[in-house]
């Protein structure tokens, strides 16, 4: 693939047809784990684990699947993927995978996955599914980021708190609190206050691109 | 289609044996790590209030199981474990948990670490539901409150002084979260009642120190 294409695949991956801001897939664990910033890059750098792992597999096999096997076969592969990578968090960040909880295991039911996953096994080569999975995950991860950072800095006042469950005790003072200590705003920290963020940054990208949903 | 559709099942055979050793690989190598992380999240609240009382390095926790006749008084309605602090192999004091059901909105979770004679080391929350902001302020990671029953014993504060100042007891409440601040503080000495009866089967006979009191 050509560079200059690489970087219009990036832009529309990204931003323009990002699937969390155009289609509203995979908003329930944006929803649920975007209250602090640790937690949404933990979620987010899972499920971009899983999306490229099981690109990978997914491509590998594309000639071996037909119209009835392929869909099980991807879920079956993706199931596979997030099962081991929930064996292998509890190694080294078990905090981490105690904040996530049930959100892990969902990793599974996120469209955004199968979606990518999909795509790869139908018809992309190797390269250009890692290159779509890594594209599609980070834009998941961005999301997640954007929203979390925004709830974090207004409702709990703080940014990069609890660091230390991704990075360990080198982030603990990682956190600061730019508007003082006492500085809250409850609402945002509850589920409705991510509903709030999550449709005021949908209304921010549609006035931007001009193009409503 | 008929030999292509066998052909796939074979496959779909292969391929699901081969993802299932793939996980069991995983978990027979993780097991052993997987177990050691996770005691090692349940004694991190334990840790922290032994540290301030003790000399962290030589500190080994050995769990103990609670006789059932004491389970109303510690709120408990199943078999838990209180934990044992040895320093240089010699018993120096123990942590009990409890649990109570008078919070303001459901069950408060909680531990309470002893020395030997029976003076408080520590009082942590381990669980709690209640009001976010007034309340949570047991929680110590949003206020010290908590930190008010370091030093009490049950020979250095009479029973009825173990409630809120305007009760005629020894202790602030925490303004907006009355209940929350009484029914804490009467766990606590519910807890240090229950070591006082059992804390010759724990320790053995009186040691002379005890027996000056």
């Amino acid at each position: 693939m050509k560079n200059s294409s690489i970087k219009t695949t990036a832009i529309e991956a990204l931003w323009r047809e990002n699937p969390s801001l155009t289609k509203l897939m995979g908003i329930c664990p944006i929803i649920a784990m975007s209250s602090s910033v640790s937690i949404a890059i933990g979620l987010g750098l899972a499920t971009l684990i899983v999306i490229i792992t099981s690109n990978i597999i997914a491509s590998a096999i594309r000639q071996q699947l037909n119209l009835a096997t392929r869909v099980p076969s991807l879920i079956f592969i993706i199931a596979t993927m997030v099962t081991a990578l929930e064996m292998l968090m509890q190694v080294s960040f078990y905090g981490l995978f105690e904040l996530l909880g049930v959100f892990l295991p969902l990793i599974v039911v996120n469209q955004i996955v199968l979606m990518s996953a999909e795509s790869s096994a139908s018809q992309k080569s190797l390269s250009n599914s890692v290159l779509d999975g890594f594209l599609t995950g980070l834009g998941f991860l961005l999301v997640l980021v954007l929203i979390s950072s925004i709830r974090e800095l207004i409702g709990n006042g703080s940014l990069f708190d609890n660091m230390e469950v991704l990075f360990g005790s080198v982030a603990k003072d990682w956190v600061f609190h730019p508007f003082g200590n006492n500085f809250q705003f409850r609402l945002l920290l509850m589920p409705p206050g991510a509903l709030l963020i999550f449709g005021v940054v949908i209304a921010a990208k549609n006035a931007f691109s001009k193009k409503p949903l | 289609m008929q030999s292509r559709l066998r052909g796939g099942k074979i496959f779909m055979a292969m391929f699901i044996i081969s993802a299932i050793a793939l996980l069991l690989l995983i978990n027979i190598s993780t097991e052993n790590k997987i177990e050691a992380s996770y005691k090692r999240s349940i004694q991190a609240p334990l840790l922290d209030i032994l540290g301030q009382a003790f000399e962290s390095d030589a500190i080994e926790i050995n769990p103990y199981p609670i006789p059932e006749k004491f389970w109303p008084l510690l709120g408990f309605e199943n078999q838990h474990y209180l934990n044992i602090v040895y320093q240089n192999s010699e018993a120096v004091g123990l942590i009990i948990p409890a649990t109570t059901q008078n919070g303001y909105s459901g069950e408060i979770k909680l531990i309470v670490a002893a020395s030997r004679d029976g003076q408080i080391v520590g009082v942590r929350i381990l669980k709690h539901s209640e009001t976010p902001g007034l309340g949570d302020k047991i929680d110590i990671s949003t206020d010290n409150w908590i930190l008010a029953f370091n030093g009490r014993s049950l020979s250095n504060t009479a029973e009825k002084s173990w409630t809120v100042r305007k009760d005629g007891g020894e202790f602030d409440h925490i303004s907006g979260a009355t209940i929350t601040s009484k029914s804490v503080i009467t766990q606590v000495l519910k807890a240090l009642k229950y070591f006082e009866q059992d804390k010759v089967r724990l320790f053995g006979q009186t040691t002379s120190e005890t027996a000056s009191l």
